[in-house]
């Protein structure tokens, strides 16, 4: 067992910001999913040859609000993340000229942003057309963290985390830890992803994606059903939110992350990994798992995923009421963690969890269920965790702000 | 920032071989480029001299069995991991989870994406295959180390252009100052494919450089680099590290920064024109013979900050360079990675 966390300090979220299938802002987000509405759309934009169609949560080419496009060399996964970025920096009581009094640091997790997967341009490649090299400087200057930070004029540290699909829960711990080892004041952390057709061939040949709505935790859930978006939250030292005043959505108290050593595609069927990913959340926390008021799971509604979270929680969060917003959202991939850190920040903050859509009958292989209806929660702490390709998984604990 | 890493163990694979034999080799006698990759541009086929890495020594770290779905980029990973790994006396596979594994790596899998963009095209969406797909993600090299050396502590991978072994490191000093982990096994990956000599072409004409010459500011002189670099880090527990310590690691603004002139400057200029002129500008008060550069060693690449660093530190422990000493890497953007070891 690895040795003692010592040393993390509580970081303030000031501001959150989301954009997805679910609601173009926060508030309409959060309006959505209580109102259990989802609309997963066979795509008109990503569209493949396979004889079955398989819905995914998109985003209408009208998503990103005017103003945000930096030119032609732009991709739209940067332009969802700086979306989110700046209703969470409106949100945190920020404009341009106040956020560069501080040292802020970006990071933001992803998986399509940061690869060089342009299909047509990689097509005429292959067939010797010689494609210009317009889609590779695009690819150069797409950078969701660059792009953010370029856009709010931050010349501090910033980074990718490539994580696949942790990497926003991993990008929102790895920003706090900046903030406590003084590396800056403030972090815009979050995720972003978008649709495109590399995804969308590779998780159908996975065979791990429903031609219905998604189940998440479901006995007869068949996969996941893809998504796109960008969640982003302010974080803050406490120093620096009570010196400025700010107001607190939430405390980021917990951060835990753990590989699984097991299999590329496939999570640690004794969830291992999570466990110690969980634990260790907790103990930064300094709270035993009693203290968790609700669960915002990984949930993707793969037979695998919420057989191992349904298995754990099982075992360890027999009581906590736990529920999936992937069948609200889609799996956003590396987006995901980071738009449920928003959805579980908000939920903590209103003391009431969304039912758990598509969950209809239980499974027998796990002891706990989701909640089928909008449920309210009692407590202090919250969790959300994600689980990854090649087995990595992350955990973030919040806790609710002192009530006056 | 006073908190400073030990450096216990360093692997290697590159265009000169893998190990530190092959690197202390190369930093006595130099390397040139060790092989030549043909690609067809609308000129006609063009020659591209490449250094080019080879991880077969992998297998005798890992049963072949093992490796049978394992990319080049995971393999090269996982190769350089295991030699650190030798090379600090840790046991392989590690069987733990005190360590952590942090690459940083600025073109990721993109071969492999490739590789499963030419099943799509030549023979169709259904014949996309899953697990070139499971392998095309920029974090297949970590999670093919940690599940290949048994290591479940925290893992990270992190791309960020040239700034992602600054960024990297800048993670690891965390996760040890924390005592989140007791080691971090930090790397940087690249993997050189037929694209990427495809735009060298499309970027910097038919004028095809055989040798870099990094501090020819002004040329254009940048060979494609392949490769591993890792690192096996710990905190300095008062033990003297063979390979010395990483004493400050920085995020800079270029316009805001100098660099130190009581330290030998590793730059990481690489051949590129366009960076090299910025490198120009930052180093002009420096005294030319306080300058070295080992980019000509292993070629170019996003994560060459990585080679840089730990190619100097065996330098360094081999009394060929001082032990103290500063790399230095820009990027496109302006920022500035610092890196001060002693």
């Amino acid at each position: 067992m690895t040795s003692a966390i010592n040393s993390f300090s509580d970081v303030q979220i000031t501001g959150i910001g989301c954009l997805c299938a679910a609601g173009a802002n926060v508030p309409q987000m959060m309006d959505n999913i209580y109102s259990g509405v989802r609309t997963p759309v066979v795509s008109e934009q990503v569209r493949a040859d396979h004889p079955e169609l398989y819905p995914m949560f998109e985003m209408p080419a009208s998503a990103v609000p005017d103003g945000y496009s930096e030119g032609p060399e732009t991709r739209r996964c940067g332009l969802l993340a700086i979306a989110a970025a700046s209703e969470a920096i409106n949100d945190a009581g920020f404009d341009m000229d106040s956020l560069k009094k501080f040292r802020v640091g970006v990071c933001i997790g992803t998986t399509v942003g940061n690869a060089m997967n342009n299909e047509s341009f990689y097509r005429d490649f292959l067939h010797n057309r010689f494609p210009p090299m317009d889609s590779i400087k695009a690819f150069r200057n797409a950078n969701p963290a660059d792009m953010v930070a370029r856009h709010f004029h931050l010349n501090g540290l910033r980074q990718c985390i490539a994580n696949a699909c942790s990497s926003g829960t991993v990008a929102i711990g790895q920003a706090a830890e900046w903030i406590n080892s003084g590396l800056c004041d403030i972090a815009l952390a979050g995720g972003s992803d978008i649709l495109c057709r590399v995804i969308y061939n590779g998780f159908v040949s996975l065979k791990i994606t429903d031609s219905q709505p998604c189940r998440p935790f479901d006995k007869n859930r068949r996969g996941l059903n893809l998504g796109e978006g960008a969640g982003m939250v302010v974080l803050e030292s406490s120093h620096t939110a009570t010196q400025r005043k700010a107001r607190i959505h939430a405390t980021l108290c917990g951060y835990g992350n753990y590989s699984d050593a097991y299999h590329i595609s496939a999570p640690m069927p004794d969830g291992v990994g999570l466990e110690m990913a969980i634990n260790t959340a907790l103990k930064q926390a300094k709270i035993g798992r009693d203290y968790i008021a609700f669960i915002n799971a990984h949930g993707t509604a793969t037979p695998e995923n919420d057989k191992v979270e349904g298995t754990l929680f099982s075992r360890i969060f027999p009581k906590t009421p736990f529920h999936s917003t992937k069948g609200y959202t889609g799996h956003t991939l590396g987006a995901a963690g980071a738009v449920e850190a928003v959805i579980t920040v908000e939920s903590l903050k209103r003391q009431m969890i969304a039912a758990s859509v598509g969950f209809q009958d239980p499974d027998p292989d796990f002891d706990v269920n989701p909640v089928m209806e909008n449920t309210p929660v009692q407590g202090d702490y919250a969790m959300s965790d994600s689980l990854a390709f090649g087995g990595n998984n992350a955990v973030l604990v919040f806790r609710r702000r002192a009530q006056a | 920032m006073t908190f400073r890493m030990a450096i216990r163990g360093i692997g290697l694979v590159a265009g000169f071989g893998c190990g530190n034999e092959a690197a202390l080799n190369a930093l006595h006698n130099g390397a040139a480029p060790n092989d030549v990759l043909s690609i067809q541009a609308s000129t006609g086929g063009i020659n591209y001299p490449v250094y080019q890495a080879d991880p077969a020594p992998l297998k005798d770290f890992v049963p072949s069995g093992q490796l049978r779905r394992v990319n080049k980029y995971s393999r090269l990973a996982a190769l350089a991991a295991c030699l650190a790994l030798q090379d600090a006396g840790r046991n392989i596979p590690c069987q733990c989870s005190d360590i952590a594994v942090i690459i940083a790596s600025g073109y990721g899998a993109s071969s492999t994406t490739f590789a499963f963009l030419d099943d799509v095209i030549l023979q169709g969406d259904s014949f996309a295959s899953p697990t070139l797909f499971s392998n095309s993600v920029h974090s297949a090299a970590t999670s093919n180390v940690t599940i290949l050396l048994q290591i479940s502590g925290p893992s990270l991978t992190v791309t960020q252009f040239e700034m992602s072994a600054v960024a990297a490191l800048l993670n690891a000093r965390i996760w040890l100052e924390e005592k989140r982990v007791d080691s971090v096994l930090l790397g940087g990956v690249d993997q050189i494919n037929q694209v990427l000599l495809y735009c060298y072409h499309g970027f910097f004409g038919d004028r095809i450089p055989h040798e870099i010459t990094p501090l020819r500011y002004d040329l254009q002189t940048a060979v494609p680099g392949e490769g591993a670099a890792f690192m096996l880090l710990t905190a300095d527990d008062g033990r003297i590290p063979p390979y010395g310590y990483i004493d400050m690691v920085s995020w800079e603004a270029f316009n805001n920064c100098t660099v130190p002139e009581d330290v030998l400057i590793i730059p990481g200029a690489d051949g590129h024109r366009t960076c090299g002129l910025h490198y120009r500008k930052l180093l002009k008060a420096v005294d030319p013979a306080n300058i070295k550069t080992f980019s000509q060693i292993y070629g170019c690449m996003p994560s060459g900050q990585m080679f840089d660093i730990a190619l100097a530190s065996i330098a360094a422990k081999n009394g060929l360079i001082p032990a103290s000493f500063c790399s230095v890497k820009l990027d496109a953007n302006g920022n500035l990675g610092l890196v001060h070891h002693s």
